[in-house]
C-alpha cells in the first residue's frame, strides 16, 4: 500500500506536474516523475495535470508578450516555448507577477547561445524592456514639487544640485537598442545584421504622464547624471567636471553647452528642478 | 455596509471613476499596488477619493507548506493602512511551493492536515494585519489526491478554526458544481453562511466541457438564483461584480450592477446593504 502523502509532498508533487514539462511527460507515459510523489501519481486526473499546466502557461504567455513584445517579434514563433523553457529555468520568486519576467535578459545570455548568434542584440533589448517596467513600477512619488532649476548668479551654481528623476535607471549597451526599439516600434523590419554601436540609455518615468521615456546621452551627459545621481552634486562641480571631459574645447562653450544641457534635461523630466545643497 | 461593488480594472478605471453614482464601493487586487508608484498609485488615489476600498489578494498563499513572507504580509499591511480598509480578503488556496509563485489559484486538498495548516496561517495572517480577513472559495477543476472531505466540509472547518470570515464566490460553486457534479444548494446549506461578509459575482466560459472561471462573461441567470439562496439566509456588508476580461461596453456592466442591487434588495433588510448612492457616507462612517 501506497504511504499517505503530507500536504508538503502533495504540494511539490502538483507543483513538478504543473510546472515541469519533462515531469509531465514521464508523467502521462505512464511512470511516476522524480519528484513527485506515488500516491499523486496514482490519484491525479491526467486531464486535471494538462488544464493546470495550461494555465500556468496562459499566465505566463500574456505575462511574457506584454513585457517583451519587441524580444517577442523578434524571435517570432520560437517565442512561446521559449517562454516556458524560461519560467522553468528561473521560476518567479516574488509575490508580483510582473517580477517573475525580471531574469528573461539573463536567461538569453546563460541559455539560448544559438538565438543569441543569430540576434546578439537580444539580451540587451530583454534588459531594455524590463527596466522599463522597473521604471514604470518604481515606487517613488514624483508629485512632490521641486523648485524650477534657476542658474542667475555664481552662488545659485555652488549652492544648488539638480534633482535627478528619482526612477532612472542608467545603462550602458553594446548595441543601438533606443534605434532597435524605435523600430520594432514603428514596426519598421529590422537590418540584416545589426552592428555594434555603443550607447548610454537613460530611461525614467515622466512625472505628468507616468510613461517610460528613454534618452540617449553624450559621453559627457552620461558622466554628468552619473555624478549627480551618486549624490547630489553643486552645479559649479558638474560644470567643472564638463570643462575637463572637453579639454579641447573653450571652456566658455562648454559651459554654455552645459547650461543648455541642463535646460534640456529638465524640459525631457530627467531632471526634476533643484535641490539646495 | 459596503454596498454593491466592482473590481477595479486599470483598463476600465476612468468608466468606473466616472460612475460614482452606480458603484458603491471598489476592489482592488493588492499585488497590483504593493510597492508600486506611476500611475497604478495615480489610479489608487483617484479611486480612493470617490470610493471605500477592499482589497482581495491572490499571492498571500495561505495554503502552502512555504513560510508565510514577511515581506508580502508588510506591504499589504501599509497598503492596507493606507486605504484604511475595513477588511481583506484572499484565497483558500496556495500559490507557490518552495518559494516558486505559480501565479495561479491551486486547489489544496481537503484533509484535515491542509484544515489546521491554513486556519493556523489565516489567524497569523489576520493577526498579523489586525484588520477583519475574509477567505474566498476558489473555483477548481480537478479532484486533488489525500483528501477526506468534501469542500463544503472543509471551508467549514477551515473558517471555524481560523475564525475568520467568508467572501462566498457564488460563480465559484456553480462552477465547480457543474466541473465536479454536486449540488450547489446543498453546498451553500451546508457552510456557515452566518460568516459571509462579501459575495462575488462573475461569468465564467465553457472551454470543452469544463467551465473556466475566466470573469469574461455576463452573470448568468442560475448564479444569480444561487445569489438570491444565499442573500435569504443571510446578512451580507457587499456584493461585488468581478469582470476582468473581454469588457463589454461598460453601460452592460452597470446594467449587471443594477441587477444585483435589485435582487440584493428583494433580499437584504433595508441598511445592510447600500442600496443608494447616497447611502456611501453611512457606508464609510
Amino acid at each position: 500500500m501506497t504511504e499517505a502523502a503530507t500536504l508538503k509532498e502533495i504540494e511539490e508533487s502538483l507543483y513538478r506536474l504543473w510546472t515541469t514539462a519533462d515531469a509531465r511527460r514521464t508523467y502521462l507515459s505512464g511512470q511516476v516523475p522524480e519528484g513527485v510523489h506515488q500516491e499523486v501519481a496514482d490519484k491525479i486526473d491526467p486531464e486535471g495535470v494538462s488544464l493546470y499546466s495550461s494555465l500556468i502557461r496562459l499566465g505566463q504567455k500574456d505575462l511574457m508578450l506584454s513585457i517583451y513584445p519587441g524580444c517577442a517579434r523578434v524571435i517570432g514563433r520560437g517565442f512561446e516555448d521559449l517562454i516556458y523553457q524560461y519560467m522553468e529555468t528561473f521560476p518567479a520568486e516574488h509575490f508580483n507577477f510582473n517580477r517573475a519576467a525580471s531574469r528573461f535578459s539573463v536567461f538569453l545570455k546563460e541559455h539560448c547561445q544559438r538565438l543569441e548568434a543569430k540576434f546578439p542584440f537580444l539580451p540587451e533589448l530583454a534588459d531594455y524592456e524590463w527596466i522599463e517596467l522597473e521604471v514604470l513600477e518604481h515606487p517613488a512619488d514624483q508629485r512632490c514639487a521641486a523648485r524650477k532649476i534657476v542658474l542667475s548668479g555664481p552662488d545659485d551654481f555652488s549652492e544648488q544640485a539638480p534633482r535627478v528623476n528619482p526612477t532612472l535607471i542608467l545603462r550602458r549597451y553594446q548595441y543601438p537598442i533606443d534605434k532597435i526599439v524605435d523600430w520594432l516600434r514603428d514596426d519598421v523590419r529590422l537590418p540584416r545584421r545589426i552592428k555594434k554601436a555603443e550607447v548610454c540609455l537613460a530611461v525614467y518615468r515622466s512625472a505628468r504622464t507616468s510613461s517610460a521615456r528613454f534618452l540617449a546621452l553624450s559621453p559627457v551627459a552620461a558622466r554628468l547624471i552619473e555624478t549627480a545621481t551618486a549624490s547630489p552634486t553643486a552645479f559649479a562641480e558638474l560644470v567643472t567636471i564638463a570643462v575637463n571631459e572637453n579639454p579641447d574645447t573653450d571652456p566658455q562653450n562648454t559651459v554654455l553647452e552645459f547650461l543648455e544641457l541642463i535646460e534640456k534635461l529638465e524640459e525631457l523630466e530627467l531632471l526634476s528642478g533643484s535641490i539646495a545643497l | 455596509m459596503l454596498g454593491i461593488g466592482l473590481g477595479l480594472r486599470r483598463e476600465l478605471a476612468p468608466l468606473t471613476f466616472a460612475a460614482a453614482d452606480r458603484i458603491d464601493w471598489l476592489e482592488i487586487v493588492p499585488e497590483n499596488y504593493m510597492d508600486i508608484g506611476g500611475s497604478a498609485r495615480e489610479r489608487l488615489d483617484e479611486a480612493l477619493a470617490g470610493f471605500p476600498i477592499v482589497t482581495h489578494g491572490v499571492n498571500l498563499s495561505v495554503g502552502s507548506t512555504d513560510d508565510l513572507s514577511d515581506d508580502y504580509l508588510k506591504s499589504l499591511k501599509e497598503l492596507l493602512d493606507r486605504i484604511d480598509a475595513p477588511w481583506w480578503t484572499d484565497h483558500l488556496c496556495f500559490t507557490s511551493v518552495n518559494g516558486a509563485y505559480m501565479h495561479d489559484l491551486l486547489p489544496l486538498p481537503f484533509s484535515k492536515e491542509a484544515v489546521e495548516h491554513v486556519a493556523g496561517r489565516a489567524r497569523i495572517c489576520q493577526e498579523r494585519i489586525g484588520r477583519p480577513f475574509l477567505l474566498e472559495n476558489i473555483s477548481y477543476y480537478t479532484e486533488i489526491p489525500g483528501s477526506e472531505m468534501e469542500e463544503a466540509q472543509f471551508l467549514s472547518e477551515v473558517l471555524e478554526k481560523a475564525d475568520c470570515g467568508l467572501l462566498l464566490d457564488v460563480n465559484n460553486v456553480y462552477v465547480n458544481s457543474i466541473n465536479l457534479n454536486f449540488d450547489p444548494y446543498k453546498y451553500l446549506d451546508s457552510i456557515p453562511l452566518e460568516r459571509v461578509v462579501q459575495i462575488h459575482l462573475a461569468g465564467h466560459t465553457y472551454v470543452g466541457e469544463t467551465i473556466i472561471d475566466t470573469h469574461g462573461a455576463p452573470v448568468i441567470e442560475p448564479v444569480f438564483e444561487l445569489l438570491s439562496h444565499v442573500l435569504k439566509r443571510t446578512d451580507v456588508k457587499a456584493v461585488m461584480l468581478e469582470r476582468d476580461q473581454n469588457y463589454p461596453d461598460f453601460d452592460e456592466i452597470l446594467a449587471e450592477l443594477d441587477e444585483i442591487r435589485a435582487i440584493t434588495r428583494n433580499y437584504q433588510p433595508e441598511g445592510t446593504v447600500s442600496t443608494l448612492p447616497g447611502d456611501r457616507a453611512r457606508a464609510t462612517a
